[in-house]
């Protein structure tokens, strides 16, 4: 009759599957660490650039939300070196991809963030007399942020779930490590099912300390 | 149309002439006023007619087509050069620094206390410690009777707290005038005494004052002179007994006197 499931032989491998998971969860860190100053300094730039810097941005964003991740992870990591006298590891190929990548998204999320703050503010940072660099500071960078925390929450757990595709230039992080074990052992459902969980359990408890952060980040500004 | 009052002092502020378009919609149409240091000046008048447009002018969070706008003999938006370019950011921030104002939907920033609000100013711009800052603020919110609330976010305060934290986040400053621009007309009706008491306050201690308010009893009692402004031009200017006259001979006003005693009683 059917298939049995046995999980002996996941539990055998599973420092795989956990160090996969840290490492996954370190890429994503990493990466949404230097989108977010991408995607600051490119909205920054938007919103108070001339028509040709904004086109240029408006490409990169457009280019990136437009290709599937996995084939700009072909190429920056097959396709750049041939191109360019650079060598570097799959994980930094990788990392400097989901970056770009991320980045791309969060100038979406943070120049809508920035337009929405509130016309007022801006005049009441004026009229008190704060030059334009210190309204960014001290007015609209703080309001942009408690308007865009749930969205850079959201893109944190995507890009987590995102690292998977690390897999296809064999980063060792958590899928990598699932398809390791099944072409050890070819206990493909077992493995995936644990997989699987782990990257619910992992999301849930991602976004879940990040609902804390928020709550805690509105009441203490 | 000349609408210069008879001041000796030479004015605090001189708007001389200024015109400004939306558009195709005239705003302002050489619109001259000359307001003397601890003078409390109302503007009143129907809902566009450029008050508020005014007043924006003034600290030059609107810029201004021709004419000229002086604080202290300087021209507020435009360099001294007589060739109407635009000051540099730099500049207009510390001219603006000079003004007060304070908004009809007051404005606060919502992630500082009431205490940060006041002190953000005084401590990027005019450069004190946070220590100097905090006292000052203190006693300003003192002052509005907030001393209690220096602690409390923007959304933890009343309408008429957080306007008041408005206030105090203006004259902290040491402006040389303070522009009022309907400060009391997002409020609960309830809400706009207390509000208005700071202001009285303020304009027995010498504050000088251009406030564009709705408040025709308070304008009656507050303000030295009031200005009546209709299609974006001065109509008429004079002390309140005599602006608010029930049988002035301007009849724009006299209609707007009277379509706003129907609609207030």
């Amino acid at each position: 009759m059917g298939y049995a499931l046995n999980f002996n032989l996941i539990w055998r491998h599973f420092d795989k599957l956990w160090g996969g998971l840290l490492l996954s969860l370190e890429l994503a860190v990493i990466s949404i660490a230097i989108g977010i100053v991408i995607g600051l300094v490119l909205a920054v730039w938007y919103v108070s650039a001339g028509r040709v810097v904004r086109t240029i941005i408006a490409a990169y964003v457009e280019f990136i939300r437009n290709v599937p991740l996995i084939l700009l992870v072909y190429l920056v990591f097959y396709g750049l070196p041939t191109v360019v006298d650079i060598a570097y590891s799959a994980q930094t190929s990788f990392v400097a991809t989901l970056a770009l990548y991320s980045g791309a998204y969060l100038v979406e999320v943070f120049r809508s963030g920035l337009e929405a703050v509130p016309r007022g503010q801006i005049d009441a940072g004026k009229a008190i007399g704060l030059t334009p660099w210190q309204r960014l500071l001290h007015v609209r960078l703080p309001t942009m942020l408690r308007i865009t925390l749930p969205a850079l929450s959201n893109t944190f757990i995507s890009l987590f779930k995102d690292t998977s595709v690390a897999s296809v230039i064999s980063v060792p992080e958590l899928t990598y490590g699932a398809q390791w074990i099944n072409f050890n052992t070819f206990r493909i459902v077992e493995v995936y099912l644990v997989v699987t969980a782990m990257y619910l359990l992992t999301g849930y408890a991602l976004l879940y300390a990040l609902r804390l952060l928020e709550r805690w980040f509105r009441a203490a500004h | 149309m000349s609408t210069s009052s008879k001041i000796d002092t030479p004015a605090l502020l001189d708007v001389a002439n200024v015109s400004k378009s939306f558009g195709s919609v005239e705003v302002l149409r050489s619109v001259s006023l000359q307001v003397a240091r601890g003078e409390v000046v109302t503007v009143i008048g129907p809902s566009g007619s450029g008050k508020t447009t005014l007043l924006r002018c003034v600290n030059f969070l609107e810029s201004y087509d021709s004419g000229s706008i002086r604080i202290d003999g300087k021209e507020v938006g435009f360099r001294d050069t007589g060739t109407r370019q635009r000051r540099s950011e730099r500049d207009l921030a510390a001219m603006r620094a000079e003004t007060g104002m304070v908004f009809q939907s007051f404005n606060l920033f919502p992630h500082l206390t009431a205490a940060g609000n006041i002190m953000l100013g005084l401590r990027k711009v005019r450069g004190k410690s946070s220590a100097e800052a905090r006292s000052i603020a203190e006693h300003w919110l003192g002052r509005v009777g907030l001393a209690h609330k220096a602690d409390s976010l923007p959304a933890e305060l009343s309408g008429g707290q957080q306007q008041r934290v408005g206030i105090a986040r203006a004259v902290a400053m040491g402006p040389k005038i303070l522009l009022l621009d309907e400060i009391t007309s997002a409020l609960d009706p309830e809400l706009v005494g207390e509000v208005l008491e700071v202001v009285r306050s303020l304009a027995e201690e010498g504050m000088t004052m251009v406030m564009v308010t709705h408040e025709m009893a308070f304008a009656r009692d507050a303000s030295s002179r009031i200005v009546f402004m209709a299609d974006g031009g001065v109509s008429a200017a004079g002390p309140p007994a005599e602006i608010l006259a029930a049988d002035t001979d301007n009849e724009r006003l006299r209609n707007f006197l009277a379509r706003f005693r129907a609609s207030h009683f």
